[in-house]
């Protein structure tokens, strides 16, 4: 007797769980706050204003879309917040307001309004922006000169700036447990490694973002950085920890590489394709011009994400010709 | 009741598939006005502000950027450096500094300042550092040099009224160095003398 076990689905009316997309939005940006408060701690109401005014204009930006496209009014689903919310978490506590302003128009509109909106949007909106932001303003991004005015207990150099230019002799000030608890210098949300790991987690065991991308992320940038640290010029290269606490690679690995319209649904193609935004993280950093990988290596797997998706299991049965 | 009917029409239009709930729109438009408020208020009070005891600096270069702990620099349990130190000025003030770039210029000078109290506040400073226009003899007076040509212009340099054998030497007191050779000699002079701190170009430019 074929005794296999099947899904059991009834017939319609079908009710509707409760879930939406505002709630999704809304959770993940209830995860992201234990990353940001350690900014807000650190940066003052400096940094209260960089997070309120992006989360505000984004939002802003998104109503004066859909009026112009005389669509429905969608910042209801708490997307835009949501895009608002991560840009300000990557950019720096001294950002002038004028430069946020650009930073939302930039994703809210080039990067997701343009294609369609929620779902349609090829690149992740924040990726778009920060590349077009940190290309265009690169000293108001460099953390470096940006929080030259700042002072505290631990090494203000921006740890990757000083591997880049130093090697890693220079960065043997940065303890491992410093960088895993935010003490390095960085974006308001993007320095304390520890809060970002634990909203991840929670956003995984809720399902709203999935495991697969953020450890195949963290798997493909530890691999390559063990390997550049084995195998590459002595002397030369960071260990794989030391990739893992510091840049946006945990922002990126749990935040913006999981963005769901920019990345694959099956199982396959979401290890393939975090593992390749980690592995262009550290090529990036090891071998290419800028400081950190994340931004440019997630809009690469961004771009590649439709072909890698093709990779899904054959429908099941065939087509016979008569 | 309405909303789920809405969500549950198969007929519905596409476009009208991303309208939300009003409850979920309201919350959204309280939202906006006040982190919109919030974010604007702590703009306009927290602006960046630049201690007059600079933390830390960031020269810019084409050589690449030098990122100079001056806080570090300073500090008693730091290097314990006094202002004098780097800041030298021909008067030896400590309350009144020039910006290096009022001497040291970005591109070398070809010609003195056409003014001498561009740099020199008194007479009796420019004495001190520009004392002997000849070998052997006394101080002159300024005129004697500096004097209006029929023109109404004023020497740019020191071979326009001196020959060359006659101010060897003494043209260092005028040969002010370009900005970035300043740095270079304040700063690894420094280091050498004290056997710690880079020397090398790597070591501060990030290229």
């Amino acid at each position: 007797m074929f005794n296999q076990k099947k899904f059991v689905v009834s017939h319609a009316p079908f009710w509707h769980d409760g879930s939406s997309l505002s709630t999704r939005h809304y959770h993940i940006m209830l995860a992201a706050i234990p990353a940001v408060i350690p900014g807000f701690i650190q940066y003052g109401g400096r940094a209260v204003a960089v997070v309120c005014f992006s989360i505000a204009t984004a939002m802003i930006w998104e109503m004066v879309v859909n009026k112009i496209a005389k669509l429905p009014v969608s910042i209801g689903d708490g997307n835009a917040a949501l895009i608002g919310l991560l840009l300000a978490m990557m950019i720096p506590a001294t950002t002038p307001w004028w430069t946020v302003l650009v930073g939302t128009l930039i994703a809210v509109v080039i990067g997701k309004q343009i294609f369609g909106g929620l779902g349609a949007n090829p690149f992740n909106p924040v990726m778009v922006a920060m590349a077009i932001l940190s290309l265009s303003w690169k000293g108001i991004f460099d953390f470096n000169e940006a929080l030259l005015s700042y002072d505290f207990d631990f090494t203000m150099a921006y740890p990757l700036s000083s591997l880049k230019a130093f090697g890693p002799d220079a960065i043997s000030s940065f303890s491992m447990t410093d960088l895993l608890m935010g003490r390095q210098t960085g974006g308001i949300g993007s320095t304390c490694g520890i809060a970002i790991i634990i909203g991840g987690l929670y956003l995984i065991a809720r399902g709203f973002i999935r495991w697969e991308i953020s450890v195949s992320f963290l798997g493909g940038v530890f691999v390559t950085a063990l390997l550049f640290a084995m195998f590459g010029e002595e002397g030369k290269y960071a260990g794989p920890i030391f990739h893992l606490f510091t840049g946006y690679t945990l922002i990126g690995a749990f935040y913006l590489a999981t963005e769901d319209a920019s990345s694959p649904v099956n199982f396959i193609p979401m290890l393939i394709y975090g593992a390749g935004c980690g592995i262009m993280t550290i090529l990036i950093r090891n071998i290419g011009a800028y400081v950190d990988g994340v931004v440019l290596s997630i809009l690469l797997m961004n771009l590649a994400n439709p072909l890698i998706d093709k990779i899904r299991p054959k429908a099941l049965g065939k087509v016979v010709e008569k | 009741m309405f909303d789920l009917l809405f969500y549950l029409d198969p007929f519905v239009e596409r476009n009208e598939c991303v309208m939300t709930s009003n409850n979920e729109l309201k919350l959204a438009y309280c939202l906006t006005v006040i982190l919109l408020l919030v974010g604007g208020i702590c703009y306009a009070a927290f602006p960046v502000e630049t201690p007059e005891d600079p933390v830390r600096k960031m020269f810019k270069t084409s050589a690449g950027n030098v990122l100079f702990t001056h806080k570090v620099h300073r500090a008693e349990t730091g290097y314990g450096a006094a202002c004098i130190d780097c800041h030298h000025h021909h008067e030896d003030d400590e309350d009144n500094f020039k910006a290096c770039g009022d001497c040291h210029t970005a591109e070398p000078p070809k010609t003195v300042p056409q003014n001498c109290q561009e740099c020199h506040d008194s007479v009796g400073n420019i004495e001190e550092h520009h004392p002997k226009t000849v070998e052997g003899e006394d101080f002159r007076a300024c005129a004697d040099c500096h004097q209006k040509t029929e023109d109404g212009s004023t020497p740019e340099a020191c071979n326009e009224c001196h020959e060359p054998d006659e101010i060897e030497g003494q043209q260092k007191t005028m040969n002010f160095q370009k900005r970035s050779d300043a740095f270079h000699t304040q700063c690894i002079d420094c280091h050498k003398e004290y056997g710690s701190g880079p020397v090398e170009c790597s070591s501060c430019h990030v290229m």
